[in-house]
């Protein structure tokens, strides 16, 4: 399963201490809303994570905290300053561009250099923070180099590194992992995570990779059609979706449409039912493989018959799609080689109902 | 009809129609010729088509083949090209005629060959029996009359104080200016092989020159747009000018006036030197001698009989005037004239 | 294995470069040449005689007016390659941030004043510039002349004549470089604090001198072989070398001088851009 940081469980930022607010901003392109009525606001110290499908807004709404877009309504501020119309080099962040975007025609010192020099910082200054932030990303031997010398994932931390080295108030990364290949993805994932934690700066950071965003972030930002679906910590945003989109979007699951009685059970479209004790309406139940269970002799509650429609077998583990009176659930399950199913078995399985999230319709707004 | 009469219709007529090439032969005796003539372009060519080429072809069935073009540029080609040249006759004007017998590709044309001839009036045959001088232009001080009251009367004249700032002049790679130059010289005791009065000249008009005019038709607009009201022209622009509504007038130097001759030169080596003649005979007769001055007013050169519209506006329209033609050397201009353009190149541009 | 292929390489390489290589060996360098050798001619005529002599030159660099033309005519190639860059490079740079669909019909606008007859487009500046003209007309209603002025026949107008003529070719090297520079850079520069003065001077401006030099040498070279230009323009009072050696090549028929002067041309005008490359090089690609 997706492992959840917990070293840092310590840490809480305080919830009134915003290095960045945006206030119910809006982006129109003409008549179309990149982003429409949007307020989130960045606690200091945290990493926070817009996280979406492309086209949600998220990185709009990044590039209107960086500067680069004007908002069409709304305001932003960064520490307490209203900066909504200033441009960006006149706001303190740092940013880490997908593309990393270092200056081919500099070296390595000099690009992490640039940004001190435009602030004034008095030469000796500047080469000792050079020196420090490429020890920070353990590359001080790369300092002559050109960017075009690098490799992608050297090319990334030295983009990290200009960002920090202004010491911005916050820290803005665009998808920064994008353009690495999966392996390097996973340990630069770490190193970021470790070197934004050592200097403990505030980050706002865009991706559409839901196991990126619940590995790295203290709260994530689920955005969907230039609006904001749920904030949360990546605990409550997996385990109590507050909206489908957000369930279906946050792991994997099967959406279940139907009603809770009025003893609180709940009752599918196509009659599969589940008891429990939910308020009584019109709701989505929503179903991870983790909660379908191999029926055992020592299982509690009711045992169903289901068809496997599909099974795929992934190393560790088979990810099997069963047909459950009409409803197709998805579970995952470790199988002896020689049980192996196949299309068309039958097996019998339990659903666990204890942390089992069933969203009333009413909360699904949109 | 009885048959004795007809019989002899009939063989009257057979022999007429035998007859009837032959005689066409005796009158055509050009047919299958055509003269190739490098051309000035324009209502030049235009006026000997009308008044040489025309006539010719009537006449002899000769056809006669202008190419327009810049004579400097044909004369190079006559003279890379001197086993095969690209034209029977040259056409070109008296400080050519020094190139062409340097270098030694045109043939005399005597009286004998050209009756004609005669007809020419006495210092138009500049270089012996080379070349048959058809037609005189003349660079003469002219002033547009809507802003100059006082008129000009001598090429030195350009110089005057009230001019400043309003004189055009051609520039010093053009023949006008060499013959110009030479005028002032002349005009302030100095001679071809003595410039400085000229060059002394040129340094006081230095505030009044406004432009030196790299090619004729640049001048005509430039005094057309008014930007100068004074200056030196060919006599024949001058006139076009007038027929532009431009009131230019022309000056008649008291001291003496500066030309250049046409020529028409036969090339060495052509076919049909008889074809040749008859151009060069009908270009002096009364028809061809007139066609240009009709068209550009630009003067003759033969004893012609001139209309009383055109003696009113040639330059030349009396003994007395076309005594006060100067006689040019023009193998010493030819050969002096690089180290005057370098000299107004310097006086004009420091 | 490798070795053949490397020849294959080299082989294709010969037969795509042969056809140019014949073309410029032919059209140019024996031209050139030929140039070199009628310079050292003693005669004064045409291409009369055989023999060797300095005199041409000798006679070109002891007299101060013809090595104060040449000056004259450099400083006009920068006066008017400056200008261009001044107008061209702001022109072609927001061309290059344009949508391609967008920069279609401007590419046009840019263009089309090359496809034009030199003659043509001169003829158009003397109706413009003239005493009775568009400008002179235009500045006496405004007021700005009480009578009109003659504004031809300078020098300013045969700089703004030749700047009018050079300008798209300065427009389309300085596009065709900044569109290789991706916009994201100037995002990361302004990230970094960098205004917009700092951001063209040292992100922007050092991206583009490859284009800038291009465009510079371009416009340079045609500048100070201009000769229709200055002389109808001109009106033969502005000095610049390339009318010169018309004049002498086709009315003085001095070809062997004129050709001395046209190597002199040649050569310093190489010398010069070669220079200015190096020169810029240096200070522009990174150190270290």
């Amino acid at each position: 399963m997706l492992a959840l940081s917990k070293e840092r469980d310590n840490f809480v930022p305080e919830a009134d201490d915003l290095v960045v607010e945006l206030r119910s901003v809006s982006k129109y392109y003409g008549e179309v809303a990149a982003v429409s009525n949007t307020s989130i606001g960045v606690r200091r110290g945290e990493l926070l994570c817009l996280l979406g499908p492309s086209g949600c807004g998220k990185t709009t709404t990044l590039r209107m905290v960086a500067g680069f877009v004007e908002p069409t309504s709304g305001s932003i501020t960064i520490n307490g300053v209203d900066m909504t119309r200033q441009p960006p080099y006149r706001r303190d962040t740092g940013m880490v561009f997908q593309s990393y975007a270092l200056f081919p025609h500099m070296t390595v010192a000099q690009n992490i250099e640039f940004g001190l020099e435009n602030l004034k910082w008095p030469r000796d200054e500047r080469k000792a923070r050079v020196e420090e932030m490429l020890r920070l990303v353990e590359l001080p031997h790369l300092a002559d180099r050109l960017p075009a010398q690098l490799s992608g994932g050297q090319q990334q931390r030295i983009a990290l590194a200009r960002a920090l080295a202004m010491r911005p108030a916050v820290l803005l990364l665009d998808e920064p992992f994008s353009n690495l290949d999966a392996q390097l993805r996973l340990r630069m994932r770490e190193e970021l995570r470790e070197v934004v934690r050592s200097v403990n700066v505030t980050t706002l950071f865009v991706t559409h990779d839901q196991e990126e965003a619940l590995a790295m972030s203290d709260r994530i930002v689920v955005m969907n059609a230039g609006q904001v679906e749920q904030i949360g910590t990546p605990g409550e945003i997996y385990e109590s979706p507050e909206t489908p989109f957000v369930a279906k979007f946050i792991g994997w699951c099967s959406l279940l449409k139907g009603t809770v009685g009025p003893d609180g059970s709940f009752t599918s479209a196509a009659g599969l039912r589940l008891d429990g004790n939910w308020s009584a309406g019109s709701a989505t139940a929503v179903i991870r493989p983790e909660h379908v269970r191999l029926s055992t002799d020592d299982a509690s509650g009711p045992s169903y018959q289901g068809r496997v429609l599909q099974a795929h077998y992934y190393g560790g583990a088979t990810r099997i799609v069963l047909d459950l009176n009409g409803e197709q659930l998805t579970m995952q399950e470790r199988f002896p080689f020689w049980r192996h199913p196949k299309t068309g078995d039958l097996l019998s399985v339990t659903i666990s109902t204890d942390d089992l999230r069933v969203i009333p319709a009413e909360e699904d707004r949109r | 009809m009885k048959r004795r009469a007809f019989l002899r219709f009939a063989t009257t007529a057979a022999a007429g129609v035998l007859a009837a090439p032959y005689v066409q032969a005796q009158t055509k005796k050009f047919a299958n010729v055509t003269l190739r003539v490098n051309g000035f372009g324009g209502a030049f060519d235009e006026a000997l088509r009308k008044g040489v080429a025309g006539p010719l072809e009537e006449k002899y069935g000769l056809k006669v083949q202008f190419t327009a073009g810049a004579t400097q540029a044909d004369l190079v080609k006559l003279i890379a090209n001197k086993s095969s040249p690209p034209y029977d006759l040259f056409m070109c004007d008296s400080s050519y005629v020094v190139e062409l017998l340097k270098a030694d590709i045109v043939e005399e044309i005597k009286v004998s060959d050209v009756p004609n001839i005669k007809r020419i009036l006495p210092g138009f045959r500049e270089f012996g029996d080379y070349g048959v001088p058809f037609n005189v232009s003349s660079v003469v001080p002219v002033f547009n009359s809507k802003y100059i009251k006082r008129p000009l009367t001598s090429y030195s004249d350009i110089a005057r104080s009230d001019l400043t700032g309003r004189v055009i002049l051609p520039a010093p790679d053009q023949i006008a200016s060499s013959l110009y130059l030479l005028g002032m010289a002349e005009e302030n005791g100095g001679s071809i092989s003595e410039m400085e009065p000229a060059m002394k000249i040129l340094s006081a008009a230095k505030p009044n020159i406004v432009a030196l005019a790299q090619t004729n038709v640049a001048e005509l607009q430039m005094f057309q747009s008014e930007e100068g009201y004074a200056g030196i022209f060919w006599d024949g622009r001058a006139h076009e000018l007038r027929t532009k509504g431009i009131p230019i007038v022309t000056v008649f130097p008291s001291q003496g006036v500066y030309s250049t001759i046409s020529y028409i030169n036969v090339v060495k080596g052509m076919k049909y030197p008889e074809a040749a003649y008859a151009f060069a005979d009908q270009l002096l007769s009364d028809q061809g001698m007139l066609a240009i001055p009709e068209a550009l007013r630009y003067g003759v050169t033969t004893d012609v009989k001139l209309p009383e519209d055109l003696r009113r506006d040639l330059l030349f329209n009396s003994p007395e005037r076309n005594a006060l033609r100067k006689q040019i050397d023009w193998q010493q201009l030819w050969a002096n004239r690089s180290g005057w353009i370098e000299r107004v190149n310097k006086t004009i541009r420091n | 294995m490798k070795q053949s292929l490397l020849k294959r390489r080299s082989l294709t390489l010969v037969i795509l470069l042969t056809p140019m290589v014949l073309l410029l060996a032919g059209f140019l360098v024996l031209p050139v040449l030929g140039l070199l050798r009628s310079s050292f001619l003693p005669s004064t005529h045409l291409l009369d005689g055989t023999g060797f002599s300095l005199k041409h030159y000798v006679h070109f660099f002891s007299d101060t007016y013809y090595s104060s033309v040449l000056v004259e005519t450099f400083v006009d190639g920068l006066i008017v390659s400056l200008v261009c860059l001044l107008i061209g490079f702001p022109t072609g740079y927001s061309l290059a941030r344009l949508t391609s669909a967008a920069r279609r019909w401007r590419m046009i606008v840019v263009i089309l004043p090359l496809t034009l007859s030199l003659v043509v487009v001169v003829f158009g500046w003397l109706i413009i510039l003239g005493r009775n003209g568009l400008l002179n007309s235009l500045f006496v209603y405004l007021g700005i002349f009480s009578s009109p002025k003659t504004l031809l026949f300078s020098r300013p107008a045969v700089l703004i004549v030749l700047v009018q003529q050079f300008l798209p070719f300065m427009i389309l090297s300085v596009m065709s470089v900044v569109t290789q520079i991706h916009p994201v850079l100037e995002q990361a520069a302004s990230n970094l604090r960098a205004n917009r003065f700092v951001t063209f001077r040292k992100v922007i401006l050092p991206l583009a001198v490859p284009g800038i030099l291009v465009g510079f040498n371009i416009v340079f070279v045609l500048s100070i072989s201009a000769f229709i230009t200055p002389r109808l323009i001109g009106g033969a009072r502005v000095a610049m070398l390339g009318s010169l050696i018309y004049e002498t090549i086709m009315a003085q028929l001095n070809w062997p001088f004129g050709a001395a002067m046209a190597f002199v041309l040649f050569v310093s005008g190489l010398a010069f851009t070669v220079a200015l490359n190096a020169l810029v090089a240096s200070r522009f690609t990174v150190r270290g």
